[in-house]
């Protein structure tokens, strides 16, 4: 059967199942060229379906500078998060062994309307790998499977591994052959989707293939040679060996037997093969072989003999919802699935942790279950112990490398930031996977781990900076603040300006510009998005002006926009924005207010049309709020305030406090009467005096 | 004990006595001049009496026609006491300036010139003062309206609600901002 060499597609159920063709128009109805960079050219009416990657839709391409070079287009779908820092690596250095990488762009695509990421690739004349196979074209035995798959498989990955990234799309029917000879073969696309978003459940390890398709995370190289060791397996094979089991069942044959077992149960594995085979596929990463193992082996030196395990069975089986588990593993799987039914269970059945403790005979373990339990039962409405949380830590606790399983999700910590960025872009709500940060189970699965790693410390300083801006609800923080923290290279989803796709913070106050002319004057230039996008991609300290934009005031508050927008446009030197400066200045009525002084509001009123008509948001800043100006306003007012006070208090004395002004009046000319009299009086007596003498 | 009880009695009573001696002397040198003096008061008793009566009469807390009447008052007493002083200063010669009708008149007549004084100019200056104040109100009043129509109603405000807290904003950007 290896020898047949032909991969039965008709069996790969489950690879079709999800390997799914994007929802989006195939062709145009007429010829419609899409140029970018001035030399590459789209055809999107000319499709190429038998190049379509499950997220990506092929079509045809060309260079002008290299006419000759078949080239093919990837359109990407714009909902989904693609691997832009692949892309940027790959552009600077496309690794050998793949297929090749020529360059990437964000363009408006005319089927739909929508920008998104086009990724230009070298065409691979001899096909898919599982096309050449099928229809007999080639066949690769089980001799030069090594020199044909492995060894480019491998130089694929190490060549990746050396920039520190990842394939993560390693699969049959992601190889091609770059010759109509079919001898070179290249692994194919691996940047139109998110890390192991689009590979079938049995290409992923027992870790990853338990979570979500979006959260199989970005892995490590030792995911790459795992996934090659499935490719070869189904390419000698010809077919795959377990299409007739479900997922859980898989599941349970791959951790109660280990993989390499469970795929070669009923075929004969070439004996060439099962050396590297057994290394490729180890479930343990501490014994599975690395690419650099591997290459050592495909040049003919030995490697350390693999050691097989497979992970301790219970003693006894513990039942739950009708079915007997054997392993912590399978157990935290199907806990994972009915949370509540768990929580349940956990709390009902005191055998339990009795079964933990003697059947798994681990009583670490065991222990720590048991405190999980009391504290669940005793934390009343605690939304810190909820029948989720505990489940999660308990599917932790059970399975400590799997991913973190919490209500529907399911995902390994790397994949948080392309998780979140993939609910943003659906559309769908992530409250769920916030709460995963604010309830700690990040902390708790770090913590679980046996073994410490460099990336483990990083996202455990990740999670904290992450926990700290969703606690900050205020304008430029939050949830928003993280999704763009976490995704440096996600474009800005605001409303405003989504459909401008803005990478880029120097793109920013152009697509702003450009939406402005459409905008309803009333409403704000900033919302949460651009705040947040601003916050995570500017570098320099804005913290003042969100401080001002996050102000009650409507007044503060337009000032701290134009502030925030007038920095960026200076320190970027952004060309004159008209329509955004119109808008802002169609805003700044109660910033204006703010001046006591009529005459100056006359003045500014007067002046900002002419600033709006020169673009530039730093002088229209300027204007509105100099600090020179201010001051004099401030300390006009208050002299103006005190005159004002003054004129009060002499009109009161005046008129007299309680309204006996005629008693003051009498009692003044009294007064002077009373003078009058004794000055009279004071002149006779004196005169009197003098005479006499 | 004793002792020191006898030493702090002594302490407080060494100032009272100080006290009546000087009380004594004060009473003695006031009767002593009393009795020099006495042709003068009886002749500013009497020659003032309408200055007394007016005084009691008098309810306002300032008493200014108690002043008024008594400054006019000792105009017409004065040259009386003056012709006392060089008659020889006996209670006799006092006596019968008292008993001089025409003294008496001109000494009342001047009180009474003082209480005529006082009626007559209270309402003058009353009245001049009144339209002074008028005119200063209506100044101090179109000085409020200007700065009312130059700074808007908050500068009447006693709270400082209307101030804008320039502090408060945010800087622009270098260069741009004073």
């Amino acid at each position: 059967m290896a020898e047949s060499a032909k991969v039965d597609q008709t069996e790969d159920d489950q690879t079709k199942d999800i390997i799914e063709e994007p929802d989006i128009p195939l062709s145009a109805p007429s010829d419609v060229a899409v140029v970018f960079r001035k030399h590459f050219t789209i055809d999107a009416a000319a499709p190429l379906v038998q190049l379509n990657s499950p997220s990506a839709l092929a079509y045809e391409a060309s260079d002008t500078r290299i006419p000759d070079k078949g080239l093919f287009a990837l359109i990407c779908d714009p909902d989904l998060p693609v691997r832009t820092r692949l892309m940027m690596q790959m552009k600077v250095n496309s690794p050998r062994c793949s297929l090749p990488f020529i360059d990437w762009d964000i363009i408006e695509w005319p089927l739909t309307g929508r920008k998104t990421t086009v990724v230009i690739y070298e065409r691979p004349m001899g096909g898919r790998l599982t096309d050449a196979l099928a229809s007999g074209a080639t066949r690769i035995s089980e001799y030069d499977v090594i020199e044909r798959v492995l060894t480019p498989g491998i130089t694929a990955i190490l060549d990746l591994s050396e920039a520190d990234l990842t394939h993560r799309a390693i699969r049959p029917d992601n190889m091609f052959f770059m010759d109509t000879s079919y001898q070179e073969l290249v692994l194919g696309d691996c940047v139109t989707s998110p890390p192991g978003y689009d590979q079938p459940e049995i290409f992923e390890t027992i870790e990853r293939s338990t979570a979500d398709r979006i959260g199989r995370g970005r892995g490590s190289p030792y995911d790459d040679v795992y996934a090659l060791g499935v490719s070869i397996m189904f390419i000698m094979l010809g077919h795959n060996p377990v299409s007739h089991l479900t997922p859980l069942e898989l599941l349970i044959e791959k951790i109660e037997r280990n993989t390499y077992a469970a795929l070669s149960a009923n075929s004969r594995v070439p004996l060439p093969a099962i050396e590297f085979l057994r290394g490729l596929l180890n479930d343990e990463e501490e014994g599975r072989w690395t690419a650099e193992a591997a290459e050592t082996w495909i040049d003919g030196r030995k490697n350390t003999p693999v050691q097989r395990h497979s992970t301790p069975k219970a003693k006894a089986p513990y039942h739950f919802q009708g079915v007997s588990y054997n392993t912590a593993r399978t157990l935290a799987y199907a806990f994972s699935l009915a949370p509540e039914e768990t929580f349940r269970t956990i709390k009902a059945d005191e055998n339990f942790e009795n079964w933990v403790r003697r059947n798994l005979d681990d009583r670490e373990l065991a222990d720590k279950v048991k405190i999980l339990i009391l504290t669940a039962s005793r934390s009343g409405g605690n939304p810190q112990h909820s029948p989720e949380v505990v489940v999660a830590k308990l599917c932790i606790l059970l399975d400590p490398s799997g991913p973190i399983r919490y209500k529907d999700l399911k995902f390994m910590i790397d994949s948080f930031g392309s998780y979140f960025a993939y609910l943003t872009l659906q559309k769908q709500s992530y409250q769920d996977l916030l709460e995963v940060v604010m309830r700690d189970l990040f902390d708790y699965w770090l913590k679980s781990q046996i073994n410490s790693t460099p990336d483990n410390a990083m996202w455990h300083r990740q999670i904290l900076r992450s926990k700290g801006y969703i606690k900050i609800k205020e304008l430029g923080f939050g949830a928003e603040r993280c999704l763009y923290e976490l995704n440096k290279n996600l474009p800005c989803l605001s409303p405003l300006i989504d459909e401008a796709h803005v990478t880029d913070i120097e793109e920013l106050l152009p697509a702003m510009d450009k939406a402005a002319s459409n905008a309803e004057p009333e409403s704000r230039p900033i919302d949460r998005h651009i705040a947040a996008f601003i916050g995570a991609r500017f570098n320099e300290d804005i913290h003042p002006h969100l401080r001002a934009m996050a102000l009650p005031e409507p007044e503060r508050a337009i000032i701290g926009t134009l502030s925030l927008l007038a920095f960026l446009q200076w320190k970027q030197k952004t060309p004159a924005l008209y329509s955004l400066s119109s808008w802002i200045g169609g805003l700044l009525g109660p910033a204006i207010a703010t001046y006591h002084n009529r005459k100056t509001r006359r003045e500014l009123e007067r002046e900002i049309p002419q600033l709006v008509r020169k673009g530039s948001l730093p002088e229209l800043f300027d204007l509105v709020d100099n600090a020179e100006q201010r001051t004099e306003d401030e300390s006009g007012f208050t002299e103006a305030r005190k005159v004002y006070s003054e004129a009060e208090i002499e009109i009161d004395l005046l008129e007299g406090k309680d309204g006996n002004k005629e008693e003051n009046l009498l009692l003044a000319g009294q007064k002077a009467s009373a003078m009058a009299a004794i000055m009279l009086g004071l002149i006779i007596v004196s005169i009197l005096f003098f005479v006499r003498q | 004990m004793a002792r020191k009880a006898t030493r702090k009695q002594a302490q407080t009573e060494a100032p009272k006595k100080n006290r009546t001696m000087t009380i004594l002397w004060l009473s003695g040198a006031v009767v002593g001049f009393l009795v020099y003096a006495s042709p003068t008061v009886l002749l500013l008793i009497f020659g003032m009496l309408p200055s007394s009566v007016a005084y009691i009469t008098d309810r306002s807390k300032e008493k200014y026609s108690a002043f008024c009447i008594a400054a006019m008052n000792f105009t017409g007493v004065f040259p009386y006491m003056m012709e006392l002083w060089s008659m020889g200063h006996t209670l006799s010669d006092s006596v019968q300036i008292l008993t001089n009708v025409f003294a008496l008149f001109v000494m009342y007549g001047s009180a009474g010139f003082g209480w005529a004084l006082f009626s007559s100019i209270t309402p003058v200056v009353s009245t001049v003062l009144a339209t002074f104040h008028s005119s200063r109100i209506s100044t101090l009043r179109s000085t409020q309206r200007t700065l009312i129509s130059e700074w808007g109603e908050g500068v009447a405000h006693k709270e400082n609600s209307g101030t804008f807290d320039a502090e408060a904003a945010p800087s622009g950007p270098a260069g741009t901002n004073a």
